[in-house]
């Protein structure tokens, strides 16, 4: 007989594991990167190759910095790169893309002590920094089907003016324009201003649909996330057209839906608890809702959701769970270490109008 | 529609043996018998080496809570001495078999029908028959009945068996329904209650059926069927189950009006009485990816693990892992030279993959599965940091040990292990 361990129980165990759940992630995503690169020609391919192999080869040289040149293996720098290169847009200059990535590999997940230890989400983080630092080269979105030369680093822009798509639907709608060629079968399969992955909503729910049912990931942030704002652009409608359209061109443009499934839910920086998931969804469709209405279109998802991850473990703190056979402590708690913060500091104060009276 | 309690899990059942009839097994050469005092310290033994025994003859006894410990074969005595056990080392009589199973005159059938027998004689022939708690914790059952009695409204005869691969439950369920309700009425009348309720998961339907045909009409037995869930035995969530309420902590079943019995008990109660057979065998599982022949096996108490493989066509491949339990909760040996005791239900030859610890990605999957709604996440941080404020905060001494976590977990963490040593350390602050 073999050497018999002695380890702990349990001894079997649920066949997922990180790399599996990052490979779940990556399939997920495949229809939407295809029909980007379908959509948007062989410079697509070309940045989302760029992103993920930058983005592997970083966390690569992070590993070997630590010792540990393995920690690429995980699937979790493909990802990221992956997201990343998805949100560009495809006429973006193509060295912003290794940046992007540096940014978000070395300094979104690896300052922070690694997979697992970030407070804002790596692709969102390298994305933001781009979208503050080059907002032009962000915003220079091309109409799906131009095909655009695949390796040219740069793209004029006045080259491309005729195929440049400087407002997005629902801007065009602030302005009173409801645009008649307006087919929501477009809309839906793409013909929308963003970045490469952001065109279609179906192959996004399709996307959605696979991680629900592997159980990757649950339903109530995007449902929440989407509902949100679903409610605000109908009940405060910043579009002198009728509420319905205005509420639905919200809904399908801007990279809301790239952001509610696949940004949002990172689990790392998303909180754990269903009571949490819920509050942060309608948080970030009110923050989005708010960036959009004062400052129009441009990068609110980006900005929404890195705010919103800022507080997500404290909303965890509010919802934790209740143990078998105990009460409700969560809120209690909180109350009970706000009180134990302000009391002294009171004391303190109290003492000082004494002393000085 | 099934009942259930929220969260756990639903491993693969891997219930290669729940068609296989019960078999039964003779000892070999040698039985051992541990001879330890539940609460501490062991029993006095009654016989000295080279004494003859009989089968059914007391080998040790005690005071306080205990019961005393029977032999399963005639033969000699051959050694006491410590010995190892699946529990780690204990003090143990030998006894070398001479085969002819030559019974003691003290295996008599209880001498009174059951209606004219009282409470505390019904509970003193369990004592003297040396019938312990089957159901994992081998809590002497008489200190039990004693305990409860008259103080719960519903007795519950636990046949809930949702670790995977183990089956013994389901088929003496279906094989002795007869003695096992005969058992269950046993303990009614002992403990002073009227009724009883048979707790199983929908994946026994037959036997539930066998017992429906049985006691369907009568008043005082009922029948629940829980949904397939792991770890539906577990007496906390039973309760939550069939009550739909928490016991609150601190308090324990009977507080909430059940007494939980496991079926194997009440089976051992009703040959105590009916045949005046002691606890001297047991029927387990022999299963796992490494056994040739997956069995329900009726095994005497004290043969080793060895022979029971051996008596199942041994090992199909060579295992890396001996389980005496389950494959959630159980523990692995370190030899399987060791004797069958009466704690264990199952015994398990498995090929355990290595696997390396990854970072958490605070997937939550570890707080949909706790059974006991912690957050295994957050307590096995606090574990690994040694924040002990934080351990009691978050409740680490609710935690049952399940596992559930541990098995969820996508980056391979040993969750349940890391919040045991959690809940050592406040233990330890607690006895200073």
């Amino acid at each position: 007989m073999k050497k018999l361990i002695s380890g702990s129980a349990p001894f079997i165990h649920h066949e997922d594991s990180t790399r599996s759940i990052m490979a779940d992630v990556i399939i997920a995503l495949t229809p939407a990167a295809v029909w980007g690169v379908y959509a948007f020609g062989l410079r697509a391919l070309v940045i989302l190759l760029m992103g993920i192999f930058s983005s592997v080869l970083f966390e690569f040289l992070i590993g070997l910095c630590l010792k540990k040149p393995l920690i690429c293996t995980d699937l979790s720098a493909v990802v990221t790169g992956l997201i990343l290169a998805l949100t560009m847009p495809v006429a973006v200059p193509l060295y912003l893309v290794p940046l992007g990535a540096f940014v978000a590999t070395v300094v979104g997940k690896g300052a922070f002590g690694g997979l697992g230890r970030n407070y804002v989400n790596p692709a969102l983080l390298g994305r933001g920094v781009l979208c503050l630092a080059f907002s032009g080269s962000m915003t220079f979105f091309l109409e799906p089907f131009t095909s655009p030369s695949a390796l040219s680093l740069t793209l004029s822009r006045a080259a491309w003016v005729e195929h440049t798509m400087t407002q997005s639907l629902t801007e065009r709608m602030r302005e009173g324009v409801m645009p008649e060629e307006i087919r929501y079968t477009d809309l839906l399969t793409g013909s929308v201003a963003g970045g490469i992955g952001e065109v279609s909503a179906l192959v996004l729910l399709a996307g959605l649909m696979y991680l629900l049912v592997r159980r990757v990931i649950t339903w109530h942030t995007p449902v929440f996330f989407v509902g949100t704002l679903a409610a605000l652009a109908l009940l405060f409608p910043y579009g002198v057209v009728a509420r319905v359209d205005f509420m639905l061109a919200s809904l399908l443009t801007g990279g809301l839906l790239f952001g509610a499934i696949f940004l949002a839910n990172d689990p790392v920086t998303s909180p754990v608890t269903t009571g949490g998931k819920i509050l942060y969804g309608i948080l970030c469709g009110a923050l989005l809702y708010l960036f959009r209405y004062f400052f129009g279109d441009a990068f609110g998802a980006t900005f929404a959701i890195l705010l919103a991850n800022l507080p997500a473990r404290l909303l965890d703190r509010l919802f934790f769970p209740r143990a078998y056979g105990t009460r409700r402590q969560g809120l209690v708690h909180l109350v009970e270490r706000i009180r134990g913060f302000v009391i002294p500091l009171w004391k303190r104060v109290e003492e000082k109008l004494r002393t000085k009276a | 529609m099934a009942m259930s309690f929220p969260g756990g899990i639903r491993p693969d059942e891997a219930k290669y043996s729940a068609s296989s009839p019960i078999d039964t097994m003779q000892a070999g050469s040698l039985i051992s018998i541990p001879i330890s005092h539940p609460e501490g310290g062991d029993l006095t033994p009654c016989v000295k080496v080279g004494d003859p025994v009989l089968v059914g003859q007391i080998l040790a006894e005690g005071e306080g809570i205990c019961c005393p410990v029977h032999s399963g074969v005639s033969g000699t005595v051959r050694r006491i001495g410590p010995m190892l056990t699946p529990y780690g080392e204990r003090m143990g009589i030998e006894i070398e078999n001479d085969f002819r199973l030559a019974p003691s005159p003290s295996i008599q059938p209880f001498s009174r029908p059951l209606h004219s027998a009282t409470p505390e004689e019904i509970t003193d022939h369990i004592r003297q028959k040396g019938i312990t708690g089957h159901g994992g914790a081998g809590y002497p059952a008489w200190a039990k009945i004693a305990s409860c009695r008259g103080k719960a409204a519903r007795l519950v005869i636990n046949c809930c068996e949702s670790e995977p691969y183990l089956t013994s439950n389901h088929r003496l369920l279906l094989e002795r329904t007869n003695q096992i309700v005969g058992g269950t009425k046993i303990l009614l009348r002992a403990l002073e209650c009227e009724k009883a309720m048979f707790v199983m998961e929908d994946n026994k339907e037959d036997a539930a059926e066998a017992l429906v045909r049985l006691v369907g009409n009568s008043k005082s037995f009922s029948l629940a069927v829980l949904k397939t869930k792991y770890p539906q035995g577990d007496e906390r969530l039973l309760c939550r189950a069939l009550k739909g309420k928490e016991i609150p902590k601190g308090a324990g079943t009977v507080d909430m009006g059940l007494v939980v019995f496991n079926v194997q008990t009440a089976y051992a109660v009703y040959r105590a009485f009916v045949e005046g057979m002691p606890q001297v065998s047991k029927v387990i599982t022999v299963s796992g990816d490494c056994v040739k022949n997956p069995t329900n096996l009726s095994v005497p108490l004290g043969v080793s693990l060895q022979e029971i493989f051996d008596r199942c066509g041994g090992f199909s491949s060579p295992p890396n892992a001996v389980i005496c339990g389950g494959p959630m909760m159980g523990k692995a040996q370190e030899t399987s030279e060791i004797p069958l005791t009466a704690e264990v239900e199952g015994l398990l030859a498995l090929s355990v993959k290595k696997t390396k610890e990854s970072p958490c990605i605070r997937c939550g999957r570890c707080l949909r599965a706790c059974p006991m709604h912690l957050s295994p996440m957050s307590l096995y941080r606090a574990a690994r940091k040694e924040k002990k404020e934080k351990l009691v905060r978050y409740h680490a001494e609710v935690c049952t040990q399940c596992g559930s976590c541990t098995w969820v977990c996508p980056a391979h963490i040993p969750l349940a292990e890391i919040i045991a040593s959690g809940k050592a350390l406040i233990r330890q602050d607690q006895a200073e």
